[in-house]
């Protein structure tokens, strides 16, 4: 399954390093890419939290066909 | 383990060098007994509760969880110890309490561990910290019955990264829960400067602050990791510009920084030991290889400049980071590959295993991926463990190793097994043991292997038994006395030539056997043995059930004195030494099956009254099935054959894992019960033919002592002139066993069955005769009750008992009372408030309410007293 999630602020790469970066000019950031199964999400979003990073938005991506 | 490690996670932390005090906290922490701390990393969770801590009086346990406090076992002696500062009585209590726990459901632990804290005689605060960290269910379960049922001296506070799966919503709606949030929490621009003005020497200007407190969003950790780069730097308003320009995660801007300006040995330093969750002197000079005095000044210099370095106990001894700066650190070491993360792991393991911490050391060698140490380790750890019944404990540990690491041991192949035995899962276990003879007996017919790994070998040559034991066992649980005997003699000669450590499970596996053979005499003989000997190492719960065990066996035997004193003694015991009762349940039960073996009904239904009482709070084992067995049996006895189904059908659904032998069981009564009210004949024969076909085929002469009740009901059920010839020979052929075992209660069923078959009269006037001969030793009736042919053939018998009359007027309401309504009417009149009912049988006050409103609409009444009136009127109480 493709997410992308969005969260507050720039980060650097080697948090998240299988998930693709994208800086948006609102200062938020969009974290990309396939995560296995849900114990693969809520790793991330563990690890999110317990970086005290603020969580915006998490939404499931079509693959493209 | 450790006793100064231990107490290091029983420290509350110290504050932060810089703190500022909110007062608004303190009040609603003292507000509320119960409080929920749930913020993200950093945001000074463990500090706001501390420093609250500091200005309270009362006494406090703090335990700070991680990830290894999964263990339920572990968790509660923690929390043991802990409690031992506070209330030294209540601790030890506790402790024996959990020490036998294993044989106890979960559920009556809870109850048990929550009427233990209700002891607690001083007013004290429970803080678990970093209660995120815990994802064990029962500890989950705990703590939700402990809020629901909160000792009146206790605080609980919870203080956690994410809501816990606790249920708070009903203390919410009531008001009786503070929660203590991010919002709260985090700095305003006044606190922002209070902490700068402490932290940094050179003032901040009110601009410069500003700009602080925006960019941290008055986060506590952003903002301490700013006053330690600012320590190190010259112009401030050239960080600002340099700061301003860089838009990353700002925590790991500044820890760049601060690594940066560091020199390279205090660099290294706080890399490596990032490893660590606690770390001393002595472990970091050990696990960095450097002289004990380079680790003072370099923790010296750590202490005067980093506010997350946090010591955790007054001797200064104990520290840790904290937990968000320990990951920024974590995260850049694996950059740094020439550190060795495995190597720094690995030695960390061998310095804990130095000091018997051995969970710490077996996470530290898996971390490190060093598995071949953590297989040595925990493979030496299974016979100590196992033999302080740990072995749940264990078997957490072995699980985290890799699988093929697993399958390389025999040890732990059979720790696996015996391991998952322990915790009734007989199908499971088999494969393990499989694997584990099949490792053994390579190693001993072939030259020895490399790829099979033997560290500890007085466990290895152990092996045999064990398994020989194991398949003992689970002979035992499934009433297979045969094998079991075979087991048995092959163990007594195998364990004659070695030195097994737990030589009590043998004999005691010995005892079953004879008692499932009906030889209740070796039986007895071997079980007061055990009890009686004070060397085998046996756990004051241990010796409880074996004094459950004895009666039995008496009563069953027919020595019901000797069985009544001794339980009568083991309740005075219990309740004198103010241990915890969850025994006491059986051993009332007991006394109402000794009652209503003499006949006295009345007394029987008051013993299991008794027995009900502690029996839904501290039940042991199989009490619930036992319970229900013994009443639908009174129930029968006095032909109220409808409340016998019922209650029949009730107890089925509750377990029987009872390895020791169970004369009558549940489907025993069903049938039972078939055979004397229906009518239809042809299904009695249907069922007499089905038996008599079944004893034939497994070409005994005699049925298997623990299907004797099951015959004693066909011999007493069968018509008479077409199984006669059949039937007679059986039935005297198990008297004569009977007395050559001298079993006196089966003696006089048998004889008073046998009348059924003989025709001549003073035949069968001799045979009453030599009845009621055995039955006056002991005053036994209950034979004469459910076996005799004549009615009314002693007088006493037929008086109906007060619990018959009241089911049977109960039946006849226009709507009768529920069980459970029945028992809340017994305790208004005895003079309970509704408060007291509901901490009596452990439902909230409001169904105890509504329980009364239905009690009193059924017995059209409208207050409890005026219920009372009407129930004694109508008879339904005394």
């Amino acid at each position: 399954m493709k997410y992308e999630i969005r969260i507050r602020g720039y980060i650097q790469s080697h948090w998240f390093e299988a998930l693709e970066h994208i800086k948006e000019v609102d200062k938020t950031t969009i974290l990309r890419g396939n995560l296995k199964d849900q114990a693969e999400l809520y790793g991330v979003l563990r690890r999110i939290q317990e970086l005290g990073i603020e969580l915006i938005s998490i939404i499931p991506i079509e693959e493209e066909v | 383990m450790n006793e100064k490690l231990i107490m290091s996670k029983l420290k509350k932390p110290d504050l932060p060098k810089a703190f500022v005090t909110k007062e608004e906290i303190h009040k609603g922490l003292a507000f509320s007994k119960i409080s929920l701390v749930c913020a993200p990393a950093g945001t000074g969770k463990s500090s706001a509760v501390s420093d609250w801590l500091n200005s309270q009086t009362s006494n406090y346990l703090w335990y700070s969880l991680d990830d290894w406090d999964n263990d339920f076992d572990m968790f509660l002696s923690y929390v043991i110890k802990g409690l031992e500062t506070i209330d030294k009585n209540t601790a030890k209590k506790f402790q024996e309490f959990t020490k036998g726990y294993f044989s106890l459901s979960e559920k009556t632990l809870i109850k048990g561990i929550i009427a233990l804290l209700h002891n607690v005689t001083v007013p004290w605060i429970l803080v678990l910290d970093d209660y995120h960290n815990i994802t064990e269910t029962r500890i989950h379960n705990l703590m939700s019955v402990l809020l629901m049922h909160l000792p009146s001296n206790m605080s609980f506070c919870i203080i956690s990264r994410e809501d816990p799966p606790i249920h708070f919503g009903k203390l919410r709606a009531q008001q009786k829960l503070y929660e203590l949030r991010m919002s709260s929490l985090k700095f305003n621009l006044k606190d922002t400067e209070t902490f700068f003005n402490s932290t940094i020497k050179a003032p901040l200007n009110q601009e410069q602050i500003n700009y602080f407190y925006q960019r941290s969003e008055g986060w506590v950790a952003g903002l301490q990791l700013i006053a330690m780069t600012l320590q190190e730097v010259d112009v401030i308003d050239d960080f600002i510009k340099t700061f301003d320009g860089n838009q990353d995660y700002i925590m790991d801007y500044l820890l760049e920084e601060v690594l940066y300006r560091h020199s390279d040995m205090s660099r290294e330093f706080l890399l490596k030991t990032s490893i660590f969750s606690y770390f001393s002197y002595e472990l970091c000079a050990f696990v960095l290889e450097l002289p004990y005095e380079t680790v003072v000044l370099e923790m010296e210099y750590l202490l005067r400049t980093n506010s997350f370095l946090i010591s955790l106990n007054k001797e200064k001894e104990w520290y840790r980071y904290h937990h968000l700066f320990r990951m920024l650190l974590k995260q850049q070491l694996r950059g740094y590959k020439d550190l060795n993360l495995s190597h720094l792991c690995k030695r960390a393991g061998i310095w804990y295993e130095d000091q018997e911490a051995y969970q710490e050391a077996i996470f530290y060698y898996l971390e490190g991926e060093q598995f071949e140490e953590a297989q040595r380790l925990i493979e030496k750890r299974f016979t100590v463990m196992d033999m302080e019944l740990n072995s749940a404990s264990w078997l957490d540990l072995a699980k985290r190793l890799p699988l093929e690491y697993l399958k390389s041991s025999p040890v732990l192949c059979l720790g696996y097994g015996w391991a998952l035995l322990d915790q009734g899962n007989i199908h499971d276990c088999q494969k393990w043991f499989q694997k584990s003879k099949e490792l053994y007996d390579t190693v001993h017919l072939t030259e020895k292997s490399d790829s099979i790994k033997i560290h500890d070998p007085d466990t290895f040559e152990n092996i045999p038994i064990m398994l020989l034991c194991s398949k003992a066992y689970i002979a035992a649980i499934n009433g297979k006395y045969e094998s079991l005997l075979s087991y048995t003699e092959e163990l007594t000669k195998l364990a004659r030539n070695s030195r097994y450590s737990r030589q009590w499970i043998i004999e005691s596996f010995v005892g079953m056997m004879h008692w499932g053979q009906g030889n209740l005499i070796d039986a007895l003989k071997i079980m007061i043995n055990l009890k009686e000997d004070a060397s085998n190492g046996l756990s004051k719960s241990v010796r409880h059930t074996f004094t459950w065990i004895i009666a039995e066996i008496y009563i069953q035997k027919g020595e019901l004195t000797r069985a009544k004193l001794l339980l009568e003694n083991a309740i005075e015991t219990i309740l004198e030494n103010n241990d915890l009762p969850f025994l006491v349940a059986t051993y009332y039960m007991l006394l109402a099956l000794i009652e209503s073996i003499r006949g006295h009904r009345d007394k029987a239904y008051n013993f299991l009254e008794t027995s009900k009482v502690y029996g839904y709070r501290f039940e042991f084992m199989d009490w619930r099935y036992k319970y229900h067995l013994l009443k639908s049996r009174l129930y029968m006895q006095d032909g109220l054959y409808e409340q016998a189904e019922a209650c029949i059908q009730e107890g089925k659904q509750y377990r029987f894992l009872n390895p020791a032998p169970e004369v009558l069981t549940l489907e025993d009564l069903s049938f039972w019960l078939l055979m004397l009210t229906d009518a239809d004949e042809s299904k009695k024969f249907f069922l007499v033919d089905e038996a008599i076909k079944k004893l034939e085929e497994t070409s005994l002469d005699l049925p298997a002592y623990n299907e004797e009740m099951h015959w004693k009901i066909i011999l007493n059920q069968a018509p008479v002139e077409i199984y006669g010839q059949r039937l007679l020979p059986i039935c005297e052929k198990l008297l004569e066993r009977g007395k050559l075992q001298q079993r006196d209660l089966d003696i006089i069923d048998y004889t008073l069955i046998l009348r059924r078959f003989i025709q001549d009269s003073s035949q069968k006037k001799n045979l009453l005769n030599s009845a009621k001969i055995y039955s006056r030793r002991e005053g036994i009736l209950q034979p004469f009750i459910e076996f005799a042919e004549e009615n009314n053939m002693l007088e006493d018998i037929n008086v109906m008992p007060f619990e018959a009359r009241r089911a049977q007027i109960n039946k006849n309401l226009p709507e009768p009372l529920t069980g459970r309504e029945l028992e809340i009417l017994l305790l208004i009149a005895k003079g309970y408030s509704n408060q007291e009912i509901s901490n009596h049988l452990f439902i909230t006050h409001s169904t105890v309410k509504s329980y009364n409103n239905r009690l009193f609409s059924k017995l059209e009444v409208k207050r409890r007293t005026e219920a009372v009136a009407k129930a004694k009127r109508i008879g339904l109480l005394k």
